[in-house]
């Protein structure tokens, strides 16, 4: 691996440190894993998502925002107003979407730099394919609409919660929109376990093949679905999986993103609300 | 918590507005059901683009259909719209110009926007000369005009535009209510125009050119001290 230039401006974090979760309780991991196999740990079935949390309109600065909670993961997201973009030569119909993707340095078990790594970089290129066909890009010709989502804290789903936050705070920003987003994320183990909206954990056992070498499926799918277009913008799947396994699980994804949609959907309502009442109330005044 | 719009509903939510969120089907579209702004159309339908409220509006013998986001929309110059613009640098072909109201409405960010000598007004268009007509820190009246029609136009002449034209906007002020409204002269007061083409510093009494706009004021104030 080669060396970040340091930002001296910085405060950096010691170069040799050691996770904090290895001073918790001790649990071996292999037990972990074995418990993972039998059933979930928070005691979730397999085709149900964790609860949901999501508010619009949380930061200031930004035109749109959102944010995102499922348990430990948490999203929070920025839209900005549309912009020029610098150093463009030639005039495009369609307007852009600038999308980046972020883990804040303190959201994992191993601290992130502050500046986007390639994995960060490939999530903020599925973040923008996920939500460019959801934009009624050709109301804004030669403009880029800008798109931040910051991981605050990264316990497994990290991107499909990026992705709801995302189209939330596209919607919050008044950015028009054929559709809302929203994604769900499923990992599959390869004793063909399906986690749905798996967890950091979960998320690592999808990947362990210990003690198998028959050729089944495993990995993680993430699918961004527009769910009054009833189409997807966007999967995402890593691992190696069967064509069947494939289409069942995109099914399962497609029908759980129904839940999802109707969490936003109830969100954004309720913030219309508001905003509705407050007017009223400033008129009356 | 959905909502939804049938055909017959439409006129029953005329009065009390429907909150809807982008991709929320509203209404059939049919020859006495348009999509208006903020909605789209699919398949036969109406659909909305924006979190907010759905409004009817009668017109010509049919209803269109509209969403108003309960958030400020950000609103992007559109071929035809009023701008209101701030002149940064004059040369004899060009000024460009940043676009600082759309309307009456004051934009977050600026665009950048391109005036050509041509478009400064609509006769003795070969007499221009743009530093008689713009200085730099002039506020103007302006209109959008279409990118494509420029382009096509440019094309037809056979001029290469240079690259950096083609993607700001382009405005115009041929017409007398469009030009220069707030103007400072040397001395660093705003001057008073007083004819289509000069304006005087108060302080100073220097004339300056400028293309001056003639400003429709929108109410006529009622002078009370004459009527008592």
């Amino acid at each position: 691996m080669f060396a970040m230039p340091v930002d001296t401006k910085r405060i950096q974090g010691p170069e040799v440190s050691v996770p904090y979760d290895q001073f918790l309780a001790q649990q071996s991991q292999q037990s972990n894993e074995e418990a993972i196999g039998k059933e979930r740990i928070d005691g979730r079935k397999s085709d149900e998502l964790r609860e949901i949390f999501l508010k619009t309109a949380v930061l200031s600065q930004a035109k749109g925002s959102a944010y995102i909670e499922m348990n430990n993961t948490k999203v929070i997201c920025s839209v900005f107003d549309p912009r020029e973009i610098p150093r463009k030569s030639e005039f495009s119909v369609n307007g852009e979407l600038f999308c980046e993707f972020k883990y804040a340095p303190f959201s994992c078990r191993r601290k992130r730099g502050h500046q986007q790594d390639s994995e960060e970089k490939e999530m903020s290129a599925y973040l923008k394919r996920a939500l460019e066909p959801a934009v009624c890009r050709h109301e804004f010709p030669n403009l880029q609409v800008d798109v931040y989502a910051l991981v605050l804290e990264n316990d497994g789903s990290a991107l499909a919660a990026a992705i709801t936050c995302a189209g939330l705070a596209l919607a919050d920003a008044s950015i028009p929109m054929f559709d809302l987003v929203v994604a769900v994320q499923m990992g599959i183990s390869i004793t063909g376990k399906k986690f749905l909206d798996p967890t950091l954990e979960e998320e690592a056992y999808c990947f362990t093949l210990s003690g198998s070498d028959e050729k089944g499926s495993f990995g993680r799918v993430t699918a961004a679905f527009l769910p009054s277009l009833e189409q997807f913008s966007q999967v995402v799947q890593d691992g190696s999986m069967v064509t069947e396994t494939y289409v069942e699980v995109l099914k399962e994804l497609a029908h759980a993103s129904k839940d999802a949609y109707r969490l936003s959907q109830e969100c954004l309502l309720k913030a219309v609300q508001t905003s509705k009442e407050i007017k009223n109330a400033e008129q009356k005044n | 918590m959905i909502f939804c719009l049938t055909k017959s509903s439409v006129f029953i939510m005329g009065s009390s507005n429907l909150s809807c969120v982008p991709g929320q089907r509203l209404c059939l579209a049919d020859d006495t059901h348009i999509s208006g702004c903020g909605t789209y159309e699919r398949q036969g339908y109406i659909y909305s683009t924006l979190a907010g409220e759905a409004r009817v509006v009668e017109k010509d013998k049919s209803y269109v259909v509209e969403v108003h986001s309960s958030n400020e929309q950000s609103i992007v110059p559109t071929p035809g719209d009023i701008v209101t613009a701030m002149v940064m640098m004059v040369n004899p072909r060009f000024c460009k110009c940043m676009i600082k109201c759309i309307g009456d409405v004051v934009l977050t960010r600026p665009y950048r926007a391109i005036l050509r000598r041509e478009d400064v007004r609509a006769f003795e268009k070969d007499l221009i000369e743009m530093y008689q007509c713009f200085r730099p820190a002039d506020i103007i009246l302006a209109r959008v005009v279409s990118f494509l029609k420029t382009i096509v136009n440019y094309y037809l002449q056979g001029i290469n535009l240079p690259t950096t034209d083609l993607h700001s906007y382009q405005l115009s002020t041929a017409e007398n209510e469009l030009g220069v409204v707030i103007a400072h002269s040397e001395a660093g007061v705003a001057m008073v125009p007083i004819s289509w083409t000069e304006m005087q510093c108060p302080k100073t009494y220097n004339k300056e050119p400028r293309k001056v706009a003639k400003v429709v004021p929108e109410s006529i104030p009622v002078d009370n001290a004459n009527m008592e």
